[in-house]
């Protein structure tokens, strides 16, 4: 009789040995210190590069309106003003040599056409080679102007009341939402979570089965009354311990160093994990039945792991690819989790909201763990 | 009552169009040692893979421990303990969790397991290492350690794929013993090898020879079946001159060959005559020898000899 029990003690003892090992082999160590470092490493970056970019003013104007913007730019603590200048000949070798990564032209009818009520023009010059920080310091630089522009349309219609009377007045409130202070680390570090998951869950798991495959361990538990269900239920469950107790780690680090805010649910957020590990366990196992040796199935790891890294939104931004890559992009597990992740830790969204990306993760997994235990099945049958 | 623990009827697998084993039978009766004896590549391991349930047969069928390994091989799985080629045991783990570990995987529950791993220490004589951790232990070791394995759910019978490869002489010989015990209390051991001399230690063998069973039997048997003649031996420090000698005598109609500082010929003559025309030809040619004797035909002979005779057919 197939009790519930006869199916649990060997699934048990699997268990065991396999903690025994990651225990041993400080296999541990990788699992819980590696995801860590990563969330710290990539929330540094992240946020360093988008504080004191070096920064050039071309003043041409040399106005009081002009010098009034250009105040504002020096006492912004993202952009670091070397150089200032009147000449505009000097921009191109200023960019050029990397003295500096943005340039504010201000052209010499600046504050005449202000004056005369016509639009003034500004020229952002971005370096381009780094697209990414480039439009965030682009970006930046809009809200200071954005700033100004809207303080001379204030004096101008406070100067005219007296003649028109009180005019209803729209004011313009800076305000970025769900991520205020535009840090991109508030952005980075929740999906940091969905890479080291990747590498956790489908890095380890492919490696670890195919490194029992070499040994002749799994032969050896094919001969036994074992079932290739049992098998993967014991592999299967450590890895999904670890995944969801490495989530509870970067969340808790990265909010006590970078203040990464997490105002949605967390056990929302362990729920919906739980089925991006169950994609990547079952990717995972589906490279080990493919693969004959550790080296293998480490390269097949990372040839998954490429496009769930590139065409998820983890680093850049999906609306700014090719048509083509975007749709694409729908074949990549990690960039519903990426909405989920994001969603949750900066958003507080919550199930009903995330729900055509929990739904398509579900149906991923369903998926790719069906056909894993088959694959499974046949090799170790 | 004899009672039939293995029961092969012509067993075939195919890899493509290759044919690894062909149409073998066999019995193994209960209790006994079995040994299967062939070169790289005879079909040993596809044979035992096959018994064990890791490869479908793709013709014929065996019984093993009553229950067909096609029709029932849930049941078979239950009653066989199988320690492969590579002893398959997890380097981390010590010699009590491995034990711990394929004990559990057969469903013996913790209290069973707790009384059994210094029961099955004992029989492979491990006591005192259990907490050893098994990748820091020789090779003999490692050996007795999947032994223990293989046999802590107690099987009927135990498959052993080359259990002594790689392994020195004189943890050979205790190997041999702990099987010994294990058979006498009951257990069928099947059994392969390609170290001729551990053959000895068999009840019976089979000779595997690119995929087929050329000769099977207890050994006096064998030894019978492939020398009805006798053969002579002499020490020389001159072999290849005196394999040259032996070879001109057309008379002896039959094989001469050199082991290390010893020659073996086999003639279909009756004894004394072959002695003395092999003294005759030896001093002709210049040999110099010693210790000239009628011998047993070492393993190594019959399975020369058979595979010979299998061939020319
Ligand atoms: N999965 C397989 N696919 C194709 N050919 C195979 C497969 N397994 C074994 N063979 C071939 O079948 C033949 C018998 O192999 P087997 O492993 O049974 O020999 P063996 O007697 O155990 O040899 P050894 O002493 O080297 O262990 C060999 O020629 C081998 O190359
Ligand atoms: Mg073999």
């Amino acid at each position: 009789m197939g009790t519930l029990k006869e199916f649990l003690v060997p699934v048990g003892h699997m268990m065991k040995k396999e903690f025994i090992e990651m225990r041993r082999s400080k296999l541990v160590i990788m699992l819980i210190i590696a995801p860590i470092i990563q969330a710290i490493v990539f929330g540094y970056v992240a946020t360093t590069d988008i504080t004191h970019v070096p920064t050039m003013i071309c003043d041409e104007d040399s106005s009081s309106q002009s010098r009034a913007l250009s105040d504002k730019f020096l006492n912004s603590e993202y952009f670091d003003i070397v150089d200032l200048t009147r000449n505009p000949q000097t921009i191109q070798g200023e960019l050029g040599s990397n003295r500096a990564k943005v340039c504010i032209r201000i052209p010499n009818d600046f504050e005449k056409r202000i004056k005369r009520g016509e639009t003034a023009v500004v020229q952002i010059i971005g370096d381009g080679t780094d697209s990414n920080s480039a439009t965030q310091t682009m970006s930046r630089a809009q809200l200071i102007i954005m700033a100004f522009s809207n303080n001379i349309f204030a004096d101008k219609i406070t100067s005219m009341r007296s003649v028109v009377g009180t005019l209803p007045s729209v004011s313009m409130e800076e305000r970025v939402w769900y991520n205020p202070e535009l840090a991109s680390a508030n952005v980075m570090v929740p999906g940091v979570i969905g890479l080291i998951l990747t590498i956790v869950t489908l890095v380890i798991m492919s490696l670890s089965i195919v490194r029992e495959k070499e040994s002749g361990n799994i032969e050896q538990m094919v001969v036994t009354p074992i079932t290739p269900l049992q098998i993967i239920a014991g592999k299967v469950i450590p890895y999904i311990a670890i995944g969801l107790a490495d989530i509870v780690l970067v969340v808790v680090v990265c909010g006590l160093i970078f203040k990464t805010p997490f105002v949605g649910s967390f056990l929302l957020l362990m729920v919906l994990s739980f089925l991006m590990i169950m994609v990547n366990l079952g990717m995972g196992i589906l490279i080990s039945t493919v693969s004959a040796t550790q080296q293998q199935a480490m390269f097949s790891s990372i040839f998954i792991m490429m496009p769930n890294i590139l065409l998820s939104g983890f680093m850049f931004p999906i609306k700014n690819m090719p048509v083509v890559l975007q749709w694409l992009t729908y074949l990549i597990p990690m960039r519903y989790y990426m909405v989920i992740i994001r969603g949750i830790f900066l958003k507080g969204l919550g199930f009903m909201e995330l729900l055509p990306q929990s739904a398509a993760l579900f149906v991923y997994g369903v998926i790719v763990f069906t056909a894993a235990i088959r694959a499974f099945r046949k090799t170790a049958g | 009552m004899r009672e039939i623990s293995v029961k092969a009827e012509k067993l075939q697998k195919k890899f493509g169009d290759f044919t690894a084993v062909d149409s073998v039978s066999f019995e193994v009766e209960k209790g006994e040692i079995y040994g299967f004896l062939g070169a790289n590549g005879a079909g040993k391991t596809t044979t035992i893979r096959m018994l064990c349930g890791l490869l479908q047969p793709t013709s014929g069928d065996a019984m093993v421990a009553g229950f067909s390994i096609k029709k029932d091989p849930d049941e078979v799985k239950k009653r066989l303990g199988y320690m492969s080629q590579k002893f398959s045991l997890y380097p981390l783990l010590t010699v009590r969790e491995n034990i711990e570990f394929y004990a559990g995987i057969y469903g013996l529950t913790d209290a069973v397991i707790k009384a059994r791993i210094p029961e099955v220490c004992t029989q492979v004589e491990l006591e005192k290492l259990e907490d050893k951790i098994t990748g820091d232990m020789p090779g003999g070791l490692k050996q007795r350690v999947a032994l223990a394995c293989a046999i802590a759910h107690k099987p009927a019978i135990v498959f052993l794929d080359e259990p002594t490869a790689g392994v020195d002489p004189i943890l050979r010989r205790r190997f041999w013993e702990i099987i010994g015990a294990l058979s006498d209390n009951g257990t069928t051991v099947f059994v392969t090898t390609h170290y001729m001399d551990e053959v000895e230690h068999c009840n019976r063998i089979s000779l595997m020879h690119s995929g087929r069973i050329i000769k099977e039997g207890t050994i006096p048997e064998i030894k019978k079946a492939a020398f009805e003649k006798p053969i002579l031996e002499i020490q020389t420090d001159t072999p290849v001159k005196a394999y040259d000698a032996l070879n001109k005598v057309k008379e002896f109609n039959g094989d001469v060959s050199i082991h290390g500082a010893l020659i073996h010929l086999i003639t279909g003559m009756e004894t004394a005559g072959a002695k003395a025309l092999m003294e005759k030809a030896l001093a002709a040619g210049g040999v110099e020898f010693t210790h000239p004797e009628e011998v047993e035909p070492t393993m190594d002979d019959v399975f020369v000899k058979l595979v010979k005779n299998y061939e020319a057919k």
